[in-house]
């Protein structure tokens, strides 16, 4: 070979390497980390959910391999805090409640990429997918799924006393006269749901934003001029008569027997649930029930929905976060979104797909449907990581002043407890 | 006075027997209050979840929801988790024998300067809690590239552990000394003392070591759950916890689940009770 065939070649030679570099680089396979829990029931199907999930994105994206790590509920968020602190968070996870781990900076800003994919949360998603995943203007997650809030009511107890069953529109005025109506305490039946704890009033129930109360600010670091108001101290007022005016709220003794799901008991006539309470109720209801949009406040108000949604998020310290985006954005799209819906463990995140599978039309889902779509709020109880250690001893003492030590005056107790509770957020959030 | 003038009708074998009949009865009793929750947790385990609610409680559950038990296993690898379990326990007992033995050993057989202060600041350990080293602790084993495997969860065994330290030592301190220098004068070395004279003589001890860790590894659940991603390698106590969601709880699996976790534990305290309680009263005694 001649001297300058030999140049030629390895010129050539040079050039191949780095393409071929290159090349290997492009198809290099990358494996993202995904953190995810179970739900306590289904454990099962819920787990090969998520390798379904996994294995579905894989095939579509052949050069990213997801890792999936699911944990007990009961400690995950002390394994995801372990792991940041340690740099070895994950890149995806999956949890309820994060806002303030965005404040903290650990949770990655997902609004370049939603636009550089022309993802439209507002077309996409329910108003709670949107309302859970922006803190400070910006997108730091994807919603997981959607459910709601309403009520379910025992058809039987109705039909025997010849009470029609609730339609859309009530009120409150109309849902308290029903349940004096249907309480019978002689013979064991009761109107609602027990009231007990401080979740008994006001935490998770559409009534609390029915009746004008928002207890806590949006960014969960004020109580004050939130949990002090007349419009509270009304929903209050409801909903402790319900138990010692009325009387007719299902006894504690009840809910220690049935849990929070004491309408399963068949004495309670109508009973505040959601998505989340349906599996329970579909298996083990031992009675005809139904459900129906939680009452407006008055005629001349709109319905609030009580609505929520789990996110996926992605860590700040993902080494692949261009792989981690892809994931996001499969999971929350419409293939992934219709694998959950038919493996019956999460309603979908956004209208689409419920109106594909036909859920709107459903005589039961499509009340949840009916309130995904309204205007809605993020729920009291996770607007804050201190709200269980802060807020929520309010709730409680005030029931306990009011039933147990028969006080009366109302706007005191919540001017005390407010600014108990306000001293307490102040303390916490030194960040 | 009222004893004396009983004493001819049933006699003092008869007061023994009224004695150990009544106190036999009260034992009975207070036994059976403190089954309750066991019979309860048995009994939930074989129920459905409509019985599980049900008004009035069925103490007996009819028919019984045996397949509860193999319900455990469809909805979570239980097999998996019971070896896995198994491995960490064996391995932590070897870990604390061997670390233990010799450092206990150390405190009370040798003198060396700084004996005490050495043994006051191993003790002092025992008051930093748990959660503060959780994150250092996470650190270092993540630099060193022992995340998702058993070496967490295995290695600290083999560097001790204050409480057993203090127990065992406690322990050898009341073995006559007497026993060490005879071996040293027919030209026993230091190892051969401790493994000829002082091990074999704390049997009791190390009984004690094997049980509690045995116990502790058995239920932990922390460490594995901040240690390991790979489900594969979970533990039983981690495996339980699925079955406690968020808002949901499956108590008759988790009923049934924890009946199954509790056997090991058990067929241990069975056979280890003689032994267990002897080393317990011996270390009250001497310790």
């Amino acid at each position: 070979m001649k001297k300058h065939t030999w140049i030629v070649f390895l010129v050539i030679a040079a050039l191949l390497v780095p393409l071929g570099a290159i090349q290997a680089q492009d198809d290099e396979v990358v494996t993202i980390t995904w953190w995810s829990t179970e739900r306590g029931r289904d454990t099962a199907a819920t787990r090969d959910l998520h390798f379904q999930l996994a294995r579905a994105f894989e095939e579509a994206n052949p050069n990213i391999r997801v890792a999936i790590s699911l944990f007990p509920s009961r400690a995950f968020n002390t394994r995801v805090a372990t792991a940041i602190a340690g740099n070895e968070g994950p890149d995806v996870w999956t949890t309820y409640y994060a806002a303030d781990v965005a404040q903290q900076g650990f949770l990655e800003d997902l609004t370049p990429y939603m636009e550089a994919s022309g993802v439209n949360p507002a077309e996409s998603w329910f108003p709670i997918g949107q309302l859970r995943t922006v803190y400070d203007g910006r997108y730091y997650g994807v919603p997981r799924e959607a459910s709601a809030g309403f009520i379910a009511y025992n058809k039987d107890i109705f039909d025997a006393a010849g009470v029609p069953y609730p339609e859309a529109g009530w009120t409150v005025a109309e849902y308290r006269a029903i349940a004096n109506q249907l309480t019978d305490r002689e013979n064991d039946q009761y109107g609602v749901g027990a009231i007990a704890g401080g979740e008994g009033c006001m935490l998770w129930s559409p009534f609390s934003f029915n009746l004008g109360a928002d207890v806590i600010s949006p960014d969960g670091r004020d109580v004050a001029g939130y949990l002090d108001t007349p419009e509270a101290a009304e929903a209050f007022r409801f909903c402790l008569e319900l138990v010692t005016e009325d009387q007719v709220a299902a006894p504690a003794e009840l809910q220690d027997q049935y849990g929070e799901l004491v309408f399963l008991s068949g004495k309670v006539a109508m009973q505040s649930i959601s998505n989340w309470e349906l599996p329970a109720l579909n298996e083990q209801a031992e009675f005809e029930w139904g459900v129906v949009a939680p009452p407006r406040y008055d005629e001349n108000s709109e319905g609030i929905a009580w609505t929520d949604a789990y996110a996926h998020y992605m860590w700040t310290g993902s080494r692949h976060k261009e792989a981690a985006w892809a994931f996001l954005d499969w999971l929350a799209g419409p293939e992934a979104q219709r694998m959950a819906a038919e493996a019956g463990i999460w309603p979908p995140n956004g209208p689409g797909v419920w109106q594909e599978l036909g859920w709107d039309q459903d005589p039961i889902l499509g009340v949840a449907y009916a309130e995904l779509v309204k205007e809605t709020r993020v729920a009291n109880y996770l607007r804050s990581q201190y709200f269980w250690d802060c807020v929520y001893p309010a709730f409680d003492n005030v029931r306990v002043r009011w039933i147990q030590n028969g006080e009366r005056d109302l706007e005191s107790m919540l001017a005390e407890e407010t600014a108990n509770a306000q001293f307490c957020l102040d303390d916490s959030y030194d960040f | 006075m009222t004893i004396t003038r009983h004493l001819p009708r049933f006699g003092l074998r008869g007061l023994q027997r009224f004695n150990n009949v009544s106190g036999y009865t009260v034992l009975m009793v207070l036994s059976a209050l403190f089954m309750i929750p066991l019979y309860w947790m048995f009994s939930t385990a074989l129920k459905s979840p409509q019985q599980t609610f049900a008004i009035p409680p069925e103490w007996v559950p009819a028919p019984a929801q045996w397949d509860n038990f193999a319900k455990v296993f469809d909805e979570v690898p239980f097999g998996r988790f019971y070896l896995n379990t198994f491995f960490l326990v064996f391995a932590n007992i070897a870990g604390h024998l061997v670390s233990v033995t010799l450092v206990a050993y150390g405190f009370a057989r040798l003198r060396f300067p700084g004996r005490n202060v050495l043994f006051l600041v191993m003790l002092s350990t025992l008051m930093i809690p748990y959660q503060v080293t959780l994150v250092p602790r996470f650190i270092m084993f993540s630099k060193l590239g022992m995340i998702n495997s058993y070496w967490p969860l295995i290695l600290p065994a083999f560097t001790g552990s204050p409480f057993l330290i203090f127990l065992v030592r406690q322990y050898m301190m009341s073995i006559p000394f007497d026993l060490d220098e005879a071996a040293y004068i027919d030209g026993a070395s230091r190892f051969a003392v401790f493994w000829r004279i002082i091990l074999p003589l704390a049997r009791p001890a190390l009984m004690l070591v094997v049980v509690f860790t045995f116990i502790d590894v058995w239920n932990d659940f922390l460490q594995p759950l901040i240690y390991l991603n790979d489900p594969d390698m979970f533990t039983v106590s981690l495996g339980l916890s699925f079955f406690q969601g968020a808002r949901e709880t499956n108590w008759n699996l988790l009923m049934a689940g924890s009946v199954l976790a509790m056997i090991p534990p058990l067929i241990l305290f069975f056979f280890a009770q003689k032994q267990l309680i002897g080393g317990i009263s011996v270390e009250g005694l001497k310790g």
